[in-house]
């Protein structure tokens, strides 16, 4: 029963706390361009605005752009409840688990794709072509990399990767998870539209990328796709905590173990929110066409780590 | 990004210097100290952008500044003959009403000669000088 | 300056033109002014051209009956001539035959047919009924994956507005389209009529970026016709206010230029340069665009030594920075790589649309209104004129760079050689229906106006050609090859203003 009941909490504690890593990347960044930025807290204000905002729709609009918030909002919940965050168990949990998320990755993705054609907006409709362009070759990349971070754990379910990397010897000391690690990192980048990749602050249409397939969104919908983008990024942060670094996730349900643990999570997070902060702005967007290179080296990376995984 | 660092820690978060010296002669919201004027005129007819009107109302003269249409040009600042004009420290007020830009002066001179009744009208773009 | 006139009949237009560009001219641009006031039957076409490091420009002229308002095409000869053209035939309904490509260009499609607003019976406070709105034709691309992306005129950022068509294939420009002058406001008309004195606050607001340097031209233009004498000492202030717009403009746009590319960092560290620049300007003059500086006859304000020493310091502090930060952008990596090879102008079409100003000399056109036609107090001063040969974005990005440093060593020496004196001189008579062109090396191009006085010190045509307005046909032609991400970075890279550009 309190395993069910902390398997909830963690949902809503990513589902919470998503818009303050948000905030926290934006003020990072703000600060190194030597501003004093929003307060971290701005996210969550964003979004009470947008949910008690009007929409206007375009006429064009079918039901496809209606559902999809919501059918995103639902996935990235879905992917939330898979992946341990505190504590190893999950409430979804079984083999084969980590290929769902990218599959649940793929449908969200899907869905907006398709929302940004909707509406017939040449914005939209060129967010979409470019997303599918990078998402064609990023989840390839993204297979193998969780291929090359599964396979020396023996499996695919998600609750035993972590309490493997938990009990087992220490990652840091081996190759294969090193290289795993960057390969995985520059799909974070790439999963949260992050520049190099995409700019997620720019108001030039024409270079949009994500931004560009929400741009006909407003109200509770923008709001719904603006927090689901924000959800993803927590996932993404979340896995690369618990292949990488998952000290502090306890394995035993025990009340000063699940604080520690708590306050541990937190502070990782914040820790990756500020190095992302830190990527982001050490670099300018690559060209367009570039991107496949840079995605090419996280499919090498990742690559080498399963082969160093076989010979060493 | 050892570059970005390396600034952040030479300059700080960023709030450039703000010297007194700063705004001394600044041109904000336009000014008028309606004890002096003497309701002569030169400046509505100087202004460039018909910011200024002066009418009559009986025995005195109703002065109103419009401060959408004010450019700060200084123009008005220069003509007067008793210096009744000055800027503020501050900006042009932002309102949520235009008729809330226009303020009014109310001149009573008895000693002034005014000129006439001068009317500056925004809609018939002219100043009418009467006797 | 010297003008040496040239009246032709209009048949003889595109004789006398060539025999201008064979002795070396370079076309500026043609005025249309309609003279039906003065005896003179009905409107003149004048063809300006500049003779670069003489001090001297031609006027061809031509008078147009008002039965036959037509004359044979210069767009044919000259390429730069098209827009003016196309802008008198909206404007005055005088014809250039064989011209090309006669849509409108001023005036959009709502603008009822057979109105011409800049001739002297067209009311000024006149209301005007609207067409509806017809479409605006486009070439079009065809063929199997091609498609057409429009962008604007409302964008998603708060930046002026202009309708961008794309004929693109995938991420590819074929072809673009631009339909500007969303901002047409008719300051050519409005200020007919006006008092030379008041026309000075109408030129100082044609632009936001560039007031000095449109002040200058306008004043400079009347100074001409009055043949005034403008003091030793206000010629140097004149320059150092010219060069301070420049300044804040290039570093402005040297951080903006990174905004095309979301290097934020560079962007924020640009702006922050460009405010310590702006408050500068507010110190000195009262102004952040130091509006209000210029004078006819000189300046409004005298710049006492006090503040000649803290423009001294703070121009010091900037320089440092600046070049840090410049260093930094240039050394990396992402940054040149976008930059390089991205949106060329060749120099072939560089001067055959008569571009200007570091987009000119960026693409080798090595022109510079400072040097080849000196006004205020620049031929007393020691500068050099920086030129690249690529022609791309980062030819752009470094030459506003020089230019910059350029400024930095001319503000420098302004302040220790400023001679005393008088800062301010009453202008002379206007004789009436005389006309003066004054140009200007704004921190976009040259700027060029024509003023026609009337009678009573009035304006009787005053007609700006902008330095926008020579460079903004040269983007549509240098974008197509690049891929539509690229565009924003293009466009920023000539940073090109809209607004005075529509007028
Ligand atoms: S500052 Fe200029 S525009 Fe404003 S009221 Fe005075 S004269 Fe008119
Ligand atoms: S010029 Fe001076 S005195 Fe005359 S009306 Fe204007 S403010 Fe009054």
């Amino acid at each position: 029963m309190i395993h069910v009941l902390l398997e909830i909490l963690q949902v809503i504690f990513i589902i919470g706390v998503s818009p303050l890593i948000q905030g926290i990347v934006k003020r990072t960044k703000a600060i190194l361009q030597g501003r004093q930025g929003p307060s971290v807290w701005q996210p969550y204000y964003d979004l009470h605005k947008y949910l008690n905002k009007d929409e206007v729709l375009s006429i064009h609009a079918s039901w496809l752009f209606l559902i999809t918030p919501y059918v995103v909002f639902v996935t990235m919940i879905a992917v939330v409840a898979m992946i341990p965050v505190f504590i190893t168990h999950t409430l979804l949990s079984f083999t084969g688990q980590l290929m769902l998320v990218v599959y649940l990755f793929g449908l969200s993705r899907f869905f907006t794709a398709l929302a940004g054609i909707d509406t017939g907006s040449s914005f939209g409709a060129m967010g979409s072509s470019r997303d599918m362009f990078v998402s064609a070759l990023a989840e390839p990349v993204l297979f193998i990399t969780l291929l090359a971070i599964a396979l020396p754990m023996k499996t695919t379910n998600l609750t035993l990767i972590t309490s493997r990397a938990v009990t087992g010897h220490s990652p840091l000391l081996s190759p294969t998870f090193y290289l795993a690690f960057l390969a995985f990192l520059i799909l974070v980048i790439t999963e949260t539209g992050r520049i190099p990749i995409d700019n997620p602050d720019t108001h030039l249409e024409l270079t949009m990328i994500h931004e560009g397939m929400i741009l006909e969104y407003s109200g509770k919908r923008l709001g719904l796709m603006m927090w689901s983008a924000w959800i993803k990024q927590a996932i993404m942060f979340t896995l690369l905590l618990d292949f990488c670094f998952p000290w502090g996730i306890s394995l035993v349900v025990h009340g000063s173990m699940l604080i520690a643990s708590f306050i541990m999570v937190f502070l990782k997070l914040t820790v990756i929110a500020i190095v992302i902060a830190f990527v982001e702005m050490s670099y300018a967007k690559i060209r367009f066409f570039r991107i496949p290179r840079l995605l090419s080296a996280a499919f090498a990376l990742s690559i080498i780590s399963i082969l160093t995984n076989f010979l060493l | 990004m050892i570059a970005v660092l390396k600034r952040l820690w030479k300059h700080g978060i960023g709030t450039i210097p703000k010297d007194e010296l700063l705004h001394v002669n600044g041109r904000g919201k336009l000014l008028l100290d309606d004890t002096k004027c003497t309701a002569c005129g030169d400046c509505v007819l100087e202004c460039p952008s018909e910011a200024l009107s002066l009418r009559r109302v009986q025995n005195e003269f109703d002065f109103s500044i419009t401060y959408s249409s004010c450019i700060s040009c200084r123009v008005c600042t220069e003509v007067c003959p008793t210096n009744a004009f000055s800027y503020a420290n501050e900006p042009m007020p932002s309102v949520q009403l235009r008729d809330e830009l226009v303020v009014h002066y109310t001149i009573n001179r008895d000693e002034s000669e005014p000129k006439g009744e001068i009317v500056s009208d925004r809609d018939r773009r002219e100043v009418i000088l009467k006797n | 300056m010297k003008i040496s006139r040239i009246i032709v009949a209009p048949h003889e237009l595109i004789h006398a033109c060539r025999t201008v560009i064979a002795n070396h001219g370079r076309f500026i641009t043609m005025v249309a002014s309609d003279e039906c006031g003065r005896e003179i039957d009905r409107f003149v076409v004048r063809y300006i051209f500049a003779h670069d490091g003489k001090s001297m420009l031609n006027v061809v002229e031509s008078v147009l009956t008002e039965s036959n308002c037509s004359y044979p095409t210069l767009s044919s000869m000259i390429p730069a001539a098209s827009w003016a053209e196309r802008e008198a035939h909206d404007l005055f309904g005088i014809f250039p035959e064989g011209h090309p490509d006669l849509r409108p260009l001023v005036l959009h499609d709502d603008w009822p047919e057979g109105v011409y607003p800049l001739r002297k019976d067209y009311a000024l406070r006149e209301k005007q009924e609207r067409d509806s709105f017809s479409s605006w034709s486009y070439p079009k691309v065809e063929g199997e994956g091609v498609f057409e992306v429009p962008v604007g005129p409302i964008h998603a950022g708060v930046i002026e507005p202009g309708h961008f068509r794309f004929q693109v294939m995938g991420d590819s420009v074929l072809h673009l389209e631009a339909k500007l002058f969303y901002t047409h406001r008719g300051i050519e008309k409005r200020s007919e009529g006006m008092s030379v004195v008041k026309g000075l606050y109408l030129a100082e607001r044609i632009c936001g970026v560039c007031s000095v340097s449109h002040a200058l031209s306008y004043v400079q233009a009347i100074e001409q016709i009055s043949e005034t004498r403008v003091p030793e000492r206000a010629i140097f202030l004149r320059v150092l206010f010219a060069e301070l717009e420049r300044l804040y403009n290039h570093v402005g746009d040297i951080g903006n230029m990174c905004a095309g590319i979301g290097y934020a960092y560079a962007v924020n560290h640009g702006a922050h340069l460009k405010e310590q620049l702006m408050q500068l300007n507010d110190f000195i003059v009262g102004h952040r665009f130091l509006r209000g500086s210029i004078a006819l006859g000189g300046v409004t304000e005298d710049i006492t030594e006090e503040k000649l020493r803290y423009i001294e310091t703070t121009l010091e502090r900037v320089k440092k920075e600046f070049n840090e930060i410049v260093e930094q952008i240039l050394s990396h990596d992402i940054v040149v790589n976008r930059f390089s090879n991205t949106g060329i102008l060749s120099e072939r079409i560089a001067r055959e649309l008569s571009t200007v100003g570091p987009t000119a000399r960026a693409s080798n056109y090595d022109i510079d209104v400072r040097r080849d036609l000196p006004y205020a107090a620049y031929d007393q001063l020691v500068f050099e004129v920086p030129t690249f040969m690529e022609g791309d974005v980062m030819a752009r990005f470094k030459q506003r760079f020089l230019e910059a440093r350029q400024s930095f060593q001319i503000i420098e020496q302004v302040i220790n050689r400023t001679p005393k004196g008088d800062i301010r001189v009453p202008i002379g008579d206007l004789i009436p229906y005389s006309f003066g062109i004054g140009m200007t090396e704004s921190p976009r191009g040259e700027n060029v106006h024509f003023v026609m006085v009337g009678e009573n010190n009035t304006i009787y045509r005053y007609r700006v050609r902008s330095a926008p307005y020579a460079n903004w046909p040269a983007v549509p032609i240098c974008v197509p090859g690049n891929i539509i991400p690229d565009f924003p970075l293009i466009n920023k890279s000539f940073e090109l203003c809209y607004a005075c550009c529509d007028r």
